[in-house]
């Protein structure tokens, strides 16, 4: 009995003392709070000096891949790198941390410092680490291998790992565009299937223009692409890999004017076909080759494209009496408008993320691309010009590229098409350069989901 | 006969050939197949050069002394402030780059040990004997608010420091011990929290820096909370970010936290609106204990 009283008086004790300190570091930890709730957006300035090499040849690939990744990254409107010319610290001992301070006075917040060395096998090895100048730490450390003649697409996935670590979105930049490379007057106008990196570099004609070939779209989860031409006037669907070459038929469609997009599984494709007057949306599995109907009534509804998690459709209809963007489930019930703005709205498509959905708006004989919430809120529009049309999103969905066409003379001469970007907040526009005319971008996946992203 | 049976047949291969030829021309395309160059992916360690300064930073069992044997030269004394993080360096060789700077931010029992030097100027009431461990300093700073405990805290202040200040024996005509009660004070430091013009200053000088992270998704929702040590000159001794578990999962959170707290370090020396130069933030030097330790809490929800 005595044993136990000194037990409960000893758990008391104790429990006393370890209560205690709670108390007062509780009472204690009542510093100030300030709450900051204004700050300011732009460029996070960034230093990217040449990559190091031992020899001419590393050296200069040291420079190319330090200058495209300085290129994609000032492209993206989130980067601002800053000029060479500035840097106090010229070289930097790569795996030392450099002198931040010096960094410092420049005024950058991250610094990439690198080196690129030809191994024995030929193969280059380019690696990085990427600073926090402020902090003092180092936030990223990366090694790369590949054939000389990959240098790009390693500077491409460094880009891709450096955006990844500072913004916190996956990149977009070891990515393709496929588009429609447009030639000759306005008459006889060629169209080729090409391809190009996102930044509009080693551009590959796929077709060689013999053929009428539209509206390329890629899948989602495959380096595979889908188009629509023409075979004894009627519409035809092709499956193309661009990794392997390999094509395959989908389908005749008739009836067809836009080539189909796939569900984000890839299993489907949805499209929409011309009936009589009426236009309406047919989902196909690509396994069994079965169609179904997804909408009914009289009217043109077209246009569509899925939700990143298939649970809903966006599509386009004039049931309501003018043009406008609604959004379905899957299967085709509760259709609902979610464009109320002036004007008509087009060419729905949903974002990769699922927040937003981007569209072609025409108003007062001007075209608009913009974006709003799958609910129709929050709409704003982000370019506007003569003729803008067709967006398609990054695979990170921060940013679309769409087809921009300037108006020429009378006789039809002096227009041209051409490929733009436009990030989220509008600011960012730039256009793509790309060999002559080009219309119709579709934007890859991410060619390879490299092991930093979570 | 045989001559138009043989002619038939002749026609009939020349009209098979066109077709063939011509169907395959119009339902197959000439298609260019265009491989990716093949990349491998590793994440830095044993193949580079790091491990040499690895064990540079190895050396120094993360005492105080790892500041002073922070391996590059540093003009400035910020560094040193942010000296309690582990060196960069030797955080590389794990696999996960990407987590490395995370123990940067682990919070509570880092910062009060690791704090190395005497204060420069002497504080009156909170520094001397307790310095060596910090944690039981903030009870202290509570009580201030009591003015309950008012006299408890005179009767101290006296007994550490200045057993003279007495008040029956304070002469009102003598300006020095007028001069003295206000030392008294302020240096008790404690009874009064930052006043709303003090809070604004800061506030203004951090905000100035703040890069806010438009593009994450549902950014206006993204609240960083840090809690930041100053030294008694007003600059920034530790930023502590204090969701180190979301830090370590959430990319836009941990980009949105390096950007807070990167603004908290960048602003601590600037420039006025009256174009003079600042040192360290602009807060009362002999308030010292108020500021000492601030919570931060970056919210860009009226932003968007």
């Amino acid at each position: 009995m005595k044993n136990l009283d000194q037990f409960v008086l000893r758990c008391a004790v104790l429990l006393a003392i370890a209560l205690f300190p709670t108390g007062v570091f509780a009472q204690g930890s009542e510093e100030p709070h300030i709450v900051i709730d204004q700050g300011h957006v732009a460029p996070m300035p960034v230093a990217i000096p040449s990559f190091t090499g031992t020899n001419d040849a590393e050296s200069r690939y040291g420079r190319d891949i330090a200058s495209v990744i300085s290129a994609n990254l000032e492209r993206s409107g989130l980067f601002a790198p800053a000029d060479q010319r500035s840097f106090i610290e010229r070289e930097i001992e790569f795996g030392a941390a450099p002198q931040f301070g010096s960094w410092r006075l420049i005024r950058v917040d991250a610094l990439l410092n690198g080196r690129v060395v030809m191994q024995e096998d030929g193969r280059l090895r380019v690696e990085f680490f990427l600073w926090d100048v402020y902090g003092e730490q180092s936030m990223l450390g990366l090694q790369f291998f590949s054939t000389p003649e990959g240098w790009r697409r390693v500077a491409h996935l460094i880009t891709d790992a450096v955006y990844e670590r500072l913004t916190g979105e996956s990149g977009y930049f070891d990515t393709r565009i496929v588009f429609i490379a447009e030639s000759g007057p306005a008459t006889a106008r060629v169209k080729r299937l090409a391809i190009m990196d996102q930044d509009g570099a080693n551009p590959i004609m796929l077709t060689d223009g013999a053929d009428l070939v539209l509206t390329p779209r890629f899948s989602p989860t495959e380096q595979e692409v889908v188009f629509l031409s023409y075979f004894n006037n009627t519409p035809r669907v092709y499956l193309f890999n661009i990794e392997s070459g390999e094509q395959e038929v989908v389908g005749d469609f008739p009836g067809m004017t836009f080539a189909p997009r796939f569900s984000p599984d890839g299993d489907q494709i949805i499209m929409s076909l011309i009936e009589g007057r009426d236009s309406h949306i047919y989902t196909m599995d690509l396994r069994t080759g079965q169609r179904r109907r997804l909408t009914s009534g009289p009217d043109l509804n077209t246009a569509p494209c899925f939700s990143p998690d298939g649970r809903f459709i966006t599509f386009e209809s004039d049931r309501g009496g003018s043009q406008q963007i609604y959004v379905m489930d899957r299967d085709g019930g509760n259709p609902h408008r979610i464009s109320f703005g002036d004007g008509r709205y087009g060419t729905p498509v949903w974002s990769p993320r699922g927040d937003l959905i981007a569209f072609t708006k025409i108003y007062n004989g001007r075209f608009y691309i913009g974006v709003m919430r799958p609910d129709g809120s929050g709409e704003r529009l982000l370019t506007e010009s003569f003729l803008d049309e067709g967006p398609t999103w990054s695979p990170n969905g921060r940013v679309l590229m769409f087809t921009r066409q300037s108006p020429g003379r009378a006789d039809g001469s002096g227009a041209s098409t051409r490929i733009w970007s436009v990030d989220l907040t509008g600011y960012n526009e730039r256009p793509i350069l790309t060999p002559g005319d080009a219309s119709d971008p579709a934007w890859s996946p991410l060619i390879s989901r490299m092991p930093w992203a979570q | 006969m045989r001559l138009s049976a043989l002619l038939s047949a002749l026609l009939h291969v020349a009209l098979l050939a066109a077709i063939m030829t011509t169907f395959a021309r119009s339902s197959r395309f000439d298609l260019v197949a265009t491989p990716n160059i093949p990349v491998e992916l590793l994440t830095l360690g044993d193949v580079t050069n790091v491990s040499a300064a690895v064990e540079r930073t190895e050396e120094p069992p993360a005492e105080e002394e790892v500041i002073e044997e922070q391996p590059e030269p540093e003009p400035e004394p910020e560094p040193q402030q942010m000296a309690a993080l582990p060196d960069p360096v030797m955080e590389l060789p794990p696999p996960e780059a990407e987590f490395l700077p995370d123990e940067t931010t682990e919070p509570e029992p880092e910062p009060e040990v690791v704090e190395p030097e005497p204060e420069p100027e002497p504080e009156p009431v909170a520094a001397p004997a307790v310095r060596p461990n910090v944690r039981p300093e903030p009870p202290e700073r509570r009580q201030e608010f009591n003015f309950d405990q008012a006299a408890a805290l005179i009767d101290r202040a006296p007994r550490e420091e200045e057993p003279e200040f007495d008040l029956n024996n304070l002469d009102l005509g003598d300006t020095t011990n007028v001069q003295t009660a206000d030392q008294a004070r302020s240096a008790v430091g404690l009874g009064t929290g930052l006043t709303i013009s003090q809070t604004d200053a800061l506030k203004a000088n951090i905000e100035a820096c703040w890069v806010v992270p438009a593009g994450a998704p549902d950014a206006e929702n993204l609240q960083i909370n840090l809690r930041v040590q100053f030294n008694p000159d007003a600059t920034v001794r530790q930023v502590d970010i204090l969701d180190t578990i979301r830090y370590n999962t959430d990319g836009f959170f941990r980009a949105a936290a390096d950007s807070a707290r990167r603004a908290v370090i960048q602003c601590q020396n600037g420039t006025r609106f009256d174009g003079s130069y600042r040192q360290g933030y602009d807060l009362p030097r002999e308030q010292y204990e108020t500021w000492r330790t601030v919570r931060l809490t970056f919210d860009p929800q009226d932003m968007f």
